[in-house]
């Protein structure tokens, strides 16, 4: 039962891995292409001058800042989204979080980038991070652009470890599948996992923790990029709607590049059986539910600024609505908001191409989006003599926009060439034999691939060379194994030394969850805690050891200094998190423990290691087809 | 008592000839960026005369209005820099620190009055400019804001020598190349924190206003009103 439903599975998703078609080489020969010549863009920029793009006087952010804010929402398409699934255990969200935490590291990556990108002196853009230096001075704490430092830090971090916890059983899998120099890279990704229940129990509360943390991480960096506009008294930019504004807009765009990259994969994966018209469907509705969102937050901050009046305001206002932007603005309206509904509501077209569709519409619609904040207020500010600058992308800067896309990609076909690009412990563990009733008929959708042809596993020497002493069987069938540990324990063994070994979590059984006690949660509050005290006293510190005045304002001022303190107190927590998974899992593990390559095939493990008579063990380990092996 | 250097602008006696441009222009080694650049909107000029129309043809009166670094009391440009390029000194100006921006623009986005300007390119003074570079002050590299400073090398020099001969700053002695300059006088520099002095007490004028006044900035450059107009029909 369990070998006939999990072992296709596997074969699927690691397939990518082993075989390459000549697609691959053809996108990345493209879109590497396309990303040398942004590269030698942005150093001709470098040798040249911030003047070869096309910013003036009053006009001094356009296009870099515009895909600073576009790819920094992007990147809200994973960790959120994937979060928000996980905290309501959305069954369907199985094969979408790993495609979706991965366009949030890569996005993260692009986004981060440009704010050194459009500096002036980029070879200076280390005095943006807070360290000693030998000058003597700390960054100013008060500006925006330092706390899109502490901001972009936490939540790169976090997306990080977020997307690479639930890979590290992935990583074990193929380790176990492959041999040769795979075997060597994938076995210290895999840090020495074997899959025990605590290793299990402890994974899975690490990532119940970093759920419930990186939500507001996520919310809290698209709002710190939004005060970098609406901190300032530029019109239409200085409005207390801009943080959720920012952050709907970043759910939005997150999400159709979340079908976009589904799509591409379904097709070029050969993924059908897994990404399937339900996703597209559950997608597609959470798509027009932004869409929704998003159309009241722009109609708020339209009637808010058109029945207020201020000449400045209007300025800008009438800008996007009639004059010069007019075109680029309703081109973005009908994109994110016609569209979506005219599409998607109807169940008949939100398909997986009307999914595709609208969410390609959407993308353009929201850099249209980004581009409208940023640049029409700048040539429209308060003195009306500097009115007027019109902004006119150079080629360097298109390229540079280009190659950020085509980096994306790029990115995105070599992390699905080499990581199984859905998580097949999340799926398999997802099956209707491992869950309540409840949940049954959504997971008998996920059952269909058992016609799935079987993929021949590379056949390599035998496992890690055991050198201690061990019994265990291997079972097929939770259940029996579930037996077999109760014998174990009928036999007379202590609880502590009874290992077992699964390729999945089996929550459902009680030899699932003997060590699922910790106190996890509390050492992430406690770390918290010492974060938020630490960084409160050390920004002051930092503060006052040269303080110097800028805007009148206090030389520590609590008002800017939490939202620093809050990131700061949330990486403490992430990273506390981490720490103590890998510590009480014993991760990274040399090895040399009991364990079977077979595990990976499906098989449960159960046994004893260093038993004191392992011949008496035997026949409690010998039920129910169950193959029981000793080492020496 | 520290000084609180400001500056009255008469708006009356301004004829819109330039004088103070081009002086601050030598004076503080400002590039020339070329006419292409210049078409671009990339033109430097840390002090400019704001030209505005009144009235429809032919019957069209001109009035000008000279615009430089406001100096604000709450700069808006300060906070928002990240490496404390823009900051406040003790004297009250508005400093900018070259060596340290790294050219985030941020300052010149949050500057309500635009007098911030950025080196899109290395800087070149077509011969012989060259020649008459102003030593007292540094010429600025590619990616760096720059502004108008009210002189400060100036100022220092000025408190360095009366403080050598152990007085104060005599009201008046001291000008930035654009008071200077002006052959009106519509350019009044002084300390702010001496109730004596001329841009103190013109300050405190009833035709006194300042640039934007409503957005809190609290700006120490005072523009005096012009006085009504009245058609000169007897010559």
């Amino acid at each position: 039962m369990n070998l006939t439903l999990t072992k296709p599975i596997a074969d699927d998703l690691v397939r990518p891995l082993f075989q390459t078609s000549i697609w691959f080489y053809a996108i990345v020969f493209a879109a590497g292409t396309v990303v040398a010549c942004g590269a030698a863009a942005w150093a001709y920029q470098i040798w040249f001058g911030i003047g070869v793009s096309g910013k003036s006087w009053p006009t001094f952010w356009a296009l870099y800042l515009t895909n600073f804010v576009f790819w920094i929402g992007i990147s809200h398409a994973g960790t959120l989204i994937s979060a928000i699934l996980r905290l309501v255990n959305a069954g369907w969200r199985r094969p979408v979080t790993r495609c979706a935490e991965v366009i949030t590291v890569f996005a993260l990556m692009i986004g981060a980038m440009f704010p050194i990108i459009h500096l002036g002196r980029p070879w200076l853009a280390f005095w943006l991070f807070p360290y000693p230096s030998d000058r003597e001075i700390w960054p100013n704490f008060r500006s925006p652009l330092a706390w899109d430092f502490f901001a972009i830090n936490t939540y790169l971090t976090g997306s990080l470890l977020f997307l690479f916890l639930p890979m590290i059983p992935d990583f074990a899998l193929v380790r176990d599948r492959s041999t040769g120099w795979r075997r060597r890279v994938y076995g210290a990704l895999a840090l020495g996992w074997r899959g025990t229940t605590k290793e299990w129990n402890r994974l899975e509360s690490a990532m119940q923790i970093m759920t419930i943390v990186i939500l507001p991480v996520a919310v809290s960096v698209h709002t710190v990029v939004a005060f970098d506009f609406s901190m300032v008294h530029v019109p239409m930019w200085h409005s207390t709607i801009f943080g959720p504004y920012f952050v709907v807009g970043a759910i939005f765009s997150g999400i159709a590049a979340l079908i976009l990259a589904m799509a591409a994969l379904r097709k070029t994966l050969r993924l059908e059986k897994y990404l399937l018209p339900l996703h597209f469907d559950n997608l597609g509705k959470m798509l027009l539910l932004m869409s929704i969102l998003w159309g009241y937050f722009v109609f708020a901050e339209r009637l808010t600024v058109w029945y207020g009046n201020e000449p400045h305001e209007m300025a800008v206002f009438w800008a996007t609505q009639r004059g010069a932007y007019a075109p680029l603005y309703w081109t973005m309206v009908v994109c994110n908001f016609v569209m979506p509904l005219a599409i998607l509501t109807n169940p008949y077209t939100r398909t997986i191409a009307g999914c595709v569709i609208v969410s390609f519409g959407v993308v353009v619609g929201m850099w249209i989006e980004r581009f409208l904040i940023v640049v029409p207020s700048l040539a429209h500010k308060q003195l009306s003599y500097s009115w007027g600058g019109t902004y006119e992308p150079t080629p360097v800067e298109l390229t540079i926009t280009a190659a950020t896309f085509a980096v994306m990609i790029l990115l995105y076909t070599l992390f699905a060439k080499f990581v199984p690009i859905i998580s097949i412990w999340e799926l398999k563990a997802g099956l209707p034999s491992r869950l309540d009733t409840a949940t049954q008929t959504e997971a008998s959708l996920l059952a269909t691939r058992l016609d799935t042809e079987s993929f021949p596993p590379e056949s390599g020497a035998p496992i890690r060379s055991a050198s201690m002493k061990a019994i265990y069987g291997l079972y097929d069938d939770p259940h029996v194994a579930q037996q077999a540990v109760d014998n174990l324990r009928a036999a007379g063994v202590a609880d502590a030394d009874i290992t077992v070994i699964s390729s999945e979590p089996f929550d459902h059984f009680e030899f699932g969850h003997r060590d699922a006690k910790t106190a996890m949660p509390w050492v992430a509050v406690a770390a918290g805690a010492v974060g938020l005290a630490l960084t409160y006293y050390l920004l002051g510190a930092a503060q006052r050891s040269w303080p110097l005045v800028t805007s009148g304002m206090p030389i520590v001022p609590m008002w800017s200094n939490l939202i620093i303190i809050f990131e700061m107190m949330m990486l403490s927590a992430i990273i506390a998190t981490v720490v103590t998974l890998f510590v009480t899992a014993g991760l990274p593990s040399r090895g040399g423990r009991m364990y079977d390559r077979e595990v990976s095939d499906g098989y449960i493990l159960v046994g004893v290691e260093n038993p004191s008579d392992g011949a008496r063990l035997q026949p409690a380990l010998a039920i129910g087809g169950g193959r029981v092996k000793t080492t020496s | 008592m520290a000084y609180r250097w400001g500056m009255a602008v008469n708006l009356d006696n301004c004829t819109g000839c330039g004088a103070c441009v081009t002086a601050c222009h030598a004076e503080n080694n400002i590039p020339t960026v070329g006419a292409d650049q210049a078409a671009r909107g990339r033109a430097m000029h840390w002090i400019r005369v704001e030209r505005y129309y009144e009235g429809n043809f032919p019957d069209v009166r001109l009035k000008f209005r000279p615009v430089l670094c406001q100096q604000c009391d709450n700069a808006p440009c300060e906070a928002v820099c990240p490496t404390y390029a823009a900051h406040h000194t003790e004297d009250g100006l508005n400093a900018q620190v070259y060596n340290r921006c790294i050219g985030t623009r941020y300052c010149a986005n949050a500057c309500p009055y635009n007098v911030r300007f950025f080196n899109f390119f290395n800087p070149e003074w077509p011969k012989p400019l060259h020649l008459q570079l102003n030593p007292d002050v540094s010429i600025r590299e590619v990616g760096v804001m720059e502004k108008c400073t009210f002189c400060v090398q100036r100022i220092k020099a000025a408190k360095t020598t009366a403080k050598a001969e152990n007085r104060g700053l005599v009201d008046g002695a001291l000008q930035p190349a654009c008071a200077q300059a002006c052959p009106t006088t519509a350019l009044i520099f002084g300390d702010l924190n001496d109730p004596d002095s001329r841009v103190a007490r013109l300050s405190h004028s009833p035709r006194g206003s300042k640039l934007l006044e409503d957005l809190g900035a609290e700006p120490k450059i005072t523009y005096l009103a012009k006085q009504p107009w009245h058609e000169p029909d007897t010559y």
